[in-house]
């Protein structure tokens, strides 16, 4: 499935929803609506990853990118992780500066 | 407001130091020699103090009851106090001098563990101010320290300072065996590798966090930098730093995680800071895209620069050769420096006798980037120096050995404070009515008289030439006499010209990006490596710690202090947990490790080939 992003939100959350595979083609869509959510500055950014297919390397350069920019205690939340990519917010040493909800635990809760 | 009369002008009245040799003393005349051949006299008064330059951790050495006894010829004294303008000339009274050696060639800082006890004091320094007596826990570290070493308020680790640090205290083992240094050194580099390290398996490369801000209750993750140069990009000054203390750390303990992180970064110099094409290594890639031409790179886009080709070497590069003996380092080691006597120096008719620091991707000089402009950062030219004349000792080549001596001869006339000692910082590289103006003021920095001491004592070592002997003396002895903080510990930062701390804004921070343990640890280290080995000829000892994992290429311990040339300097013994062990190679420097279940204690001593004990 191509690659689809699109910002919301819900609540106090920005929500950033991901779906489909990631490519380097990708990248610049994502930056720009990370972008984005970031420049809103909200109290607490969720990205829904439970249709993301897969993501490159630079879509988790992306996430860092925007926890980095994110304003302090700002929490960001990833929603629905595969297990790739939560191992791969894993080497980039990341799921100690964010929450991350895998899509079996997501799956679960919403039973 | 009228003008001031001629009488006003005649009392009119600054203070500065006067640096110079003793000639001889009239009464309360002394006649000195400047370190640019001119004849001053300084006056004494009753008042006049004095003191014998002293090392960290060291009490301080009155003499002022005996001036005219220290006031012997041949003595290089730093005169500090009034200059009154008078009619024949300025009149110099002496508030202080201080005696820093040179009479019959003795020199207080050329004394076998000077620097290594130098080095002690601030490893301890840097071990109280960010654990105090607790256990080493880097969770505590914070960049920012005060003065004092107490921590400031801004809650963050950066990457690059924890690893200066771990450089600092590996080094401190190397040279003294202490335990605890080597404790900070691996926990240090466990928490580079537990909490700054980004992993992409993909592009199987290695690259790190500019720190994390620890304010909250969860790690605030800094990816692209927070330096205003380097806003959100990643610099290969930032990336080659993180590995400077984990080299140093695998130098000593062979630590094969260490070295797994250590070739993962080199793999993201080759592959994503690199110029395949036309050689060198750019200096700013995208932090997402990872490339050196995205637009988001602005003034940094397809950029080189000094730091992106020539810190390689001095940073990590050198010593991770040293380590491994491998090839490919040496190659790449020779690729950056022959960039830099390719490219750097400056060709031009009435060319300057600075070197270039900033180009585009073709190598054409970018002469509009930000602070630096058309300038010169005195201390680069003195590092190029330095690390030209280590290259000569596994790689000589005629272009390096004349590069690194034509700096040498050159930077005097146009870096370094002939009146007072002491190394500028920023300089415009065109002269203008006679002389390369400074561009922001006349202060010195640390870090810049370091790179001029080991320059000129490897220029010496190498060469015999006693102009590069004197100058590595007088620059080792302004450094030792201002830049020493005997009330807090460490090092200050920046001196005024006349040698007074500069103790302002971030020069007051003693912790923070390049005042982390470094350029001062390194100077210790170096500078006694080099005095002992290269100057005085005398043997040295360093010490090891190779663990039961340890990875050297050949299970070899390579433990050569330094790059020098073959059969200049050989392994006279070893010992391992303190018995003496027979099985090393005195040539190649390098010991065969015997299979162990502990870590190894590790003590070469090494000696110029030239000098039986």
């Amino acid at each position: 499935m191509t690659f689809t992003a699109s910002l919301g939100s819900a609540g106090s959350s920005t929500v950033l929803h991901l779906a489909g595979r990631l490519t380097d083609a990708d990248v610049r869509t994502l930056r720009t609506l990370v972008d984005q959510a970031v420049g809103s500055a909200p109290r607490r950014l969720l990205v829904d990853a439970n249709d993301l297919e897969a993501l490159v390397p630079a879509g988790v350069r992306c996430l860092a990118f925007a926890q980095q920019h994110l304003a302090p205690g700002t929490e960001m939340v990833i929603a629905g992780a595969s297990e790739d990519l939560r191992q791969a917010l894993a080497r980039a040493g990341l799921t100690e500066s964010m929450t991350v909800v895998t899509a079996t635990a997501t799956a679960t809760a919403a039973a | 407001m009228t003008g001031a009369g001629p009488g006003q002008a005649l009392h009119s009245s600054h203070s500065d130091t006067t640096s110079g040799y003793v000639v001889r003393r009239e009464g309360g005349r002394v006649i000195l020699r400047t370190l640019d051949d001119r004849l001053v006299t300084v006056h004494l008064t009753a008042t006049t103090s004095g003191e014998r330059l002293r090392n960290l951790g060291e009490p301080y050495a009155d003499v002022t009851p005996r001036l005219y006894d220290e006031l012997t010829p041949g003595t290089l004294v730093f005169a500090y106090g009034p200059v009154y303008q008078e009619e024949e000339g300025p009149y110099l009274q002496a508030g202080h001098l201080v005696f820093a050696g040179g009479a019959a060639g003795q020199w207080p800082h050329e004394r076998a563990g000077w620097w290594t006890d130098q080095l002690r004091e601030l490893a301890a320094f840097y071990r109280r101010a960010q654990f105090g007596e607790r256990d080493v826990d880097f969770g505590d570290y914070r960049t920012d320290l005060r003065n004092s070493g107490q921590k400031a308020t801004r809650q963050v680790q950066e990457t690059d300072t924890i690893s200066r640090m771990v450089y600092g205290m590996a080094s401190t083992f190397l040279l003294t065996g202490d335990e605890r240094a080597l404790t900070v050194a691996e926990r240090g580099s466990r928490y580079l590798h537990d909490h700054m390290r980004f992993v992409d398996q993909d592009a199987d490369v290695v690259y790190w966090y500019h720190g994390i801000d620890v304010t909250g209750d969860r790690e605030h993750k800094l990816f692209a930098s927070e330096f205003g140069d380097d806003y959100r990009a990643i610099p290969a000054y930032e990336q080659i730093y993180a590995l400077v203390g984990l080299v140093q750390t695998y130098r000593v303990t062979g630590d094969p995680t260490i070295l797994a992180d250590i070739e993962g970064t080199v793999r993201l110099f080759e592959r994503f800071f690199h110029d395949p094409k036309l050689g060198g290594y750019y200096s700013h890639i995208d932090p997402v895209t990872l490339s050196p031409h995205d637009e988001s790179l602005g003034p940094n886009r397809s950029r080189k620069n000094w730091n992106s080709v020539g810190d390689h070497a001095p940073a990590y590069l050198f010593n991770l050769y040293l380590a491994t003996g491998a090839e490919r380092y040496r190659r790449m080691l020779e690729h950056t420096f022959d960039m830099i006597v390719t490219h750097l120096p400056d060709r031009s008719p009435d060319g300057s006798p600075f070197v270039r620091e900033r180009f585009h991707a073709d190598w054409t000089p970018d002469h509009a980037w930000g602070w630096q402009q058309n300038r010169a950062v005195v201390g680069h030219n003195l590092k190029i120096a330095w690390n030209l004349m280590r290259m000569q000792g596994t790689l000589p080549k005629r272009e390096y050995r004349a590069l690194a001596e034509s700096l040498g001869k050159t930077m005097p006339s146009v870096g370094l404070d002939r009146r007072r000692g002491g190394w500028y910082d920023l300089v415009e590289r065109i002269p203008e009515r006679g002389r390369h103006a400074f561009v922001w003021h006349d202060r010195k920095s640390w870090w810049q008289q370091e790179q001029a001491i080991l320059a000129y004592l490897i220029l010496a070592g190498h060469t015999g030439d006693d102009d590069f002997l004197r100058h590595a003396r007088e620059s080792a002895a302004f450094y030792n006499a201002f830049f020493l903080d005997h009330d807090e510990g460490g090092v200050f930062f920046t001196v005024l010209a006349q040698g007074i701390p500069y103790l302002m804004g971030n020069e007051r921070l003693k912790g923070s990006h390049a005042m982390s343990m470094y350029h001062k640890a390194e100077l210790c280290y170096l500078a006694e490596v080099y005095t002992r080995l290269l100057v005085h000829r005398e043997p040295l000892d360093l010490h090891f710690r190779p663990g039961p994992g340890a990875r050297y290429p050949d299970r070899l311990l390579r433990v050569s202090p330094d790059v020098f040339p073959p059969g200049a300097v050989v392994l006279d013994g070893v010992t391992v947990d303190g018995r003496p062990y027979a099985d090393f190679d005195p040539t190649e420097l390098t010991v065969r490790l015997p299979d162990s279940a502990s870590p190894l204690a590790v003590r070469a001593t090494v000696r110029p080939a030239d000098r039986r004990n």
